[in-house]
């Protein structure tokens, strides 16, 4: 039995209960609600779960961080709660090591995008060229290249350098944080979604320097990208013990594919439901693969 | 920022047992969904480049 745990609010979730359900695969969600949660208890340390009452002993195990009831209320205590139940489920993860558990290695890892991208150009991917700082009098005088800024640890969009440049105070010459300067790229947007050894790739229109300015964007399924970025891509996730992940990657002046990021909770539903539920499938079948030895 | 407000409220009846309706207009991409959550600092973060004083 496959437990998909983490947000009643989160699509991805319930949708794979769905389809779990119509592809007769044995699943049960421990999902949080609102105003709703299930009781649980996780004996320490031998691991068993009581949910609801019942004694439970999943073979598979997909545990997503809830960021969706913290978008419908915004109150401290929704975002707690999420992350206490993500802790209670990485517990649960950590003292069943016989649990196919999707993305073990990296649950509870934050992503440091400066290393992420390291990392990536170790692997033979193109990343953006460009420096982290904050020297705001080094900036300006660089501010007709035509580069962007964009936090490191995001929670802003990616915004032309001359934009963060005004947001700052005209005498300071360094600004309250360091920011990624990177050199502009080309789209379209290509989101590789890599899920075990299958691959979906979309390509997304927009004129916004960050495609999430422009929610409504169109995208069409495309290709993969060309073997010498899709074998560093996979190293790269296998590096970050991702199974499930997504790649976002942009054009540079040459033509060739420029990796922006590898998200580990990547959000997909609608590219999705444009290859009729595929990537839901194919994470079902990772997680019904047979048990690895403990 | 994108809009966030087309998503719909599932409904608050959920069980561990249940398996959700589907919750309608769920057809969100990337935008403007926190994709590395890992902690509180997400939601602590400037939305200026280069931060605040």
């Amino acid at each position: 039995m496959i437990l998909l745990a983490g947000g009643a609010l989160d699509p991805h979730l319930t949708r794979a209960l769905r389809r779990a359900e119509a592809r007769g695969i044995a699943a049960r969600g421990l999902l949080v609600g609102p105003e709703t949660w299930p009781t649980l208890t996780l004996s320490v340390p031998d691991g068993a779960l009581i949910l609801d009452g019942e004694a439970l002993a999943p073979s598979a195990l997909w545990a997503r961080h809830d960021v969706f009831a913290a978008l419908a209320d915004p109150r401290p205590a929704v975002a707690a709660r999420a992350l206490d139940w993500y802790e209670a489920l990485l517990g649960f993860a950590a003292l069943n090591p016989g649990v196919n558990v999707l993305n073990r290695e990296a649950l509870g890892r934050r992503v440091n995008k400066v290393a992420a991208l390291g990392l990536a150009a170790r692997l033979g991917l193109r990343v953006p060229k460009g420096v982290v700082t904050n020297d705001l009098q080094a900036l300006r005088a660089r501010a007709g290249e035509g580069l962007v800024a964009k936090p490191l640890r995001g929670g802003g969009l990616c915004v032309p350098l001359q934009d963060a440049l005004g947001e700052q105070a005209a005498e300071d010459a360094a600004a309250p944080s360091p920011a990624f300067v990177q050199t502009r790229l080309r789209g379209p947007e290509l989101r590789v979604t890599l899920v075990g050894a299958r691959t979906f790739t979309f390509a997304l229109h927009t004129e916004a320097l960050d495609h999430r300015a422009t929610p409504d964007a169109p995208f069409e399924r495309v290709d993969d990208p060309p073997e010498e970025v899709l074998g560093p891509l996979r190293a790269l996730a296998l590096a970050m013990g991702l199974q499930l992940c997504a790649a976002d990657l942009k054009r540079d002046a040459e033509g060739a594919l420029v990796l922006l990021e590898m998200n580990a909770q990547p959000m997909y539903t609608a590219y999705d439901t444009a290859c009729d539920g595929a990537i839901t499938d194919a994470i079902l079948d990772v997680l019904s693969a047979p048990t690895q030895a403990a | 920022m994108a809009d966030t407000t087309k998503k719909s409220q599932a409904p608050k009846e959920y069980k561990t047992m249940a398996i959700p309706e589907e919750p309608g207009d769920d057809e969100y991409k990337t935008m403007a969904i926190p994709e590395e959550p890992g902690d509180e600092r997400q939601k602590q973060a400037s939305k200026k480049a280069f931060g605040e004083k």
